[in-house]
């Protein structure tokens, strides 16, 4: 089978499944992802602030709780 | 047609055969994950949206179509590129520790999430007089089933089906007889109502679109598209079961605020879905009663199974163990344990007695929503990967400026909830 899934010669459809497996992109093989100190930095901000923000959903909804909404 | 299930290849005898057989058998990951979405959760948000704000918050519905198909695309690209899922990428380009960061995230909103679809199940056992104690246990139980077959294609057909029957509240909402002209209008024309931006009204907006796009729907497409095996020539026809998805999804949540504003127009107050359900006997007939509590537990089954299959997934995928429908329970019991693990843990959960279930539903959609943003932002990054996705598959400029503008509105919406929590007394209640 061809990669895209079907002969065109024959016409044929065929379910993924069945077919040969493709080849794909190996991302273990890979170099890490190039981050700068300050993408870094971001994200783990960006982390703090989820944590922060987690903790606030919690309480409001605990409030909402307790004031019966 | 019927062959698609089974390991026949089918011959086309002309181009548009071809296409469409193409499309039937690419099709499932989109529609899946769309109306999976409209899971208990967002049946509660939509509904309780729709019974306070009638049908002023229609066209946030419209504005978050586009936003869940690009966020949904991005990971159908990656996952057909890489033949992996979302949390594998994400360990393996970013680390061992923002890998399990991101596993830790997903398993937490998806155990809170997976808690609420039992809830809903609980509640409508409660309306309809049936004891939780039994119908839990037997919700536990289909899902259980619907996975251990150790077939991709008959969980997918079997899921497919259930999406399906959620046409159901398009003719729901077409019985509930309100003005089409006012439906198109409040779709199409930004309003918050005259109540004004109130507190209520934030929580509810982050909920609303905490729930039509939420973290686990990224990383139960991708894991759904790599476990399928779909390939590059398939990305335009996966694109459109997402699309087509997109669509119908939030088709369906526009039908759930119309049966919530329904509701309350015939001035009968608003407590949870399942009370909606049973009241709009009522107003609709007995019939309507039935269909709609049969759809409240459909929501509960569609969310359940793929969301714990998103977490099933992602954890083998972080941990390298086998993962995947096609597997038998001995090959991959990581795989099946974590799927059942959390079924069963959250059907446990809501039989704790007089758990504030219609509270922890809206909650956990917010916390969706908080959430959000850093799962688009660590796929803003991964979209960008030239070394995954090449030239041809990486994101485009415009993709790139749609991905920043969500990110931006998703950050505003979450700060506006801190600020509703920090300093109430700015926000009229």
């Amino acid at each position: 089978m061809k990669k895209s899934g079907f002969c065109k010669e024959y016409a044929m459809v065929v379910h993924p499944l069945d077919d040969i497996p493709e080849e794909k992109v190996d991302v273990s093989k890979l170099p890490p992802m190039p981050m700068t100190r300050a993408v870094r930095w971001s994200l783990i901000a960006l982390r703090s602030y989820l944590v922060l923000m987690i903790v606030l959903v919690f309480v409001k909804v605990f409030l909402m709780g307790v004031g019966g909404r | 047609m019927h062959t698609f299930a089974a390991n026949v290849p089918v011959t086309a005898r002309s181009k548009w055969v071809r296409r469409v057989l193409t499309f039937l058998v690419v099709m499932g990951p989109g529609l899946i994950v769309m109306e999976a979405d409209n899971d208990a959760g967002a049946l509660a948000t939509y509904t309780e949206a729709g019974a306070t704000y009638g049908l002023h918050l229609l066209w946030l519905m419209l504005i978050l179509l586009p936003v869940t198909y690009l966020c949904q695309e991005m990971v159908v690209r990656l996952g057909i590129v890489t033949g992996e899922g979302h949390a594998a990428i994400i360990y393996k380009r970013f680390g061992k520790w923002w890998g399990r960061f991101s596993l830790f995230d997903l398993l937490l909103v998806n155990f809170l999430t997976l808690v609420t679809e039992f809830a809903a199940i609980h509640l409508v056992a409660d309306r309809m007089h049936l004891p939780p104690g039994i119908i839990v246990p037997v919700a536990v139980a289909g899902l259980l089933a619907m996975v251990l077959t150790a077939s991709y294609r008959r969980w997918e057909w079997l899921t497919v089906l259930l999406c399906l029957f959620d046409v159901s509240w398009i003719v729901i909402a077409y019985t509930c007889r309100q003005p089409a002209g006012q439906i198109i209008y409040n779709t199409v024309v930004p309003q918050i109502g005259a109540g004004g931006l109130t507190g209520k009204l934030i929580f509810l907006i982050i909920a609303i679109v905490g729930t039509t796009i939420a973290p686990w729907q990224l990383f139960f497409q991708q894991s759904c598209v790599a476990d399928k095996r779909l390939r590059y020539g398939h990305l335009k026809y996966a694109r459109l079961d997402t699309f087509i998805g997109a669509v119908f999804t939030v088709i369906i949540g526009g039908a759930m605020m119309v049966a919530g504003h329904t509701l309350t127009s015939h001035g009968v107050k608003y407590e949870d879905a399942a009370q909606m359900a049973v009241s709009m006997g009522s107003v609709l007939g007995p019939a309507a009663k039935d269909v709609l509590l049969l759809l409240c537990v459909n929501a509960a089954i569609l969310g359940g199974t793929a969301i714990s299959l998103a977490s099933a997934w992602a954890y083998g995928e972080v941990k390298g163990a086998p993962a995947s429908l096609q597997l038998t329970f001995p090959q991959a019991p990581g795989f099946y344990s974590i799927y059942s693990l959390c079924v069963i843990a959250a059907g446990a959960v809501v039989l704790i007695p007089k758990a504030p279930l219609q509270l922890i539903i809206l909650g956990v959609q917010v916390l969706a929503g908080i959430m959000l943003p850093t799962a688009v932002i660590f796929l803003q990054l991964l979209l960008n990967d030239k070394a995954i996705l090449g030239d041809k598959y990486v994101n485009r400029p415009w993709n790139n400026y749609a991905n920043w503008a969500i990110i931006i509105v998703l950050f505003a919406l979450s700060l506006l909830l801190a600020a509703q929590v920090i300093f109430p007394e700015y926000f009229p209640q």
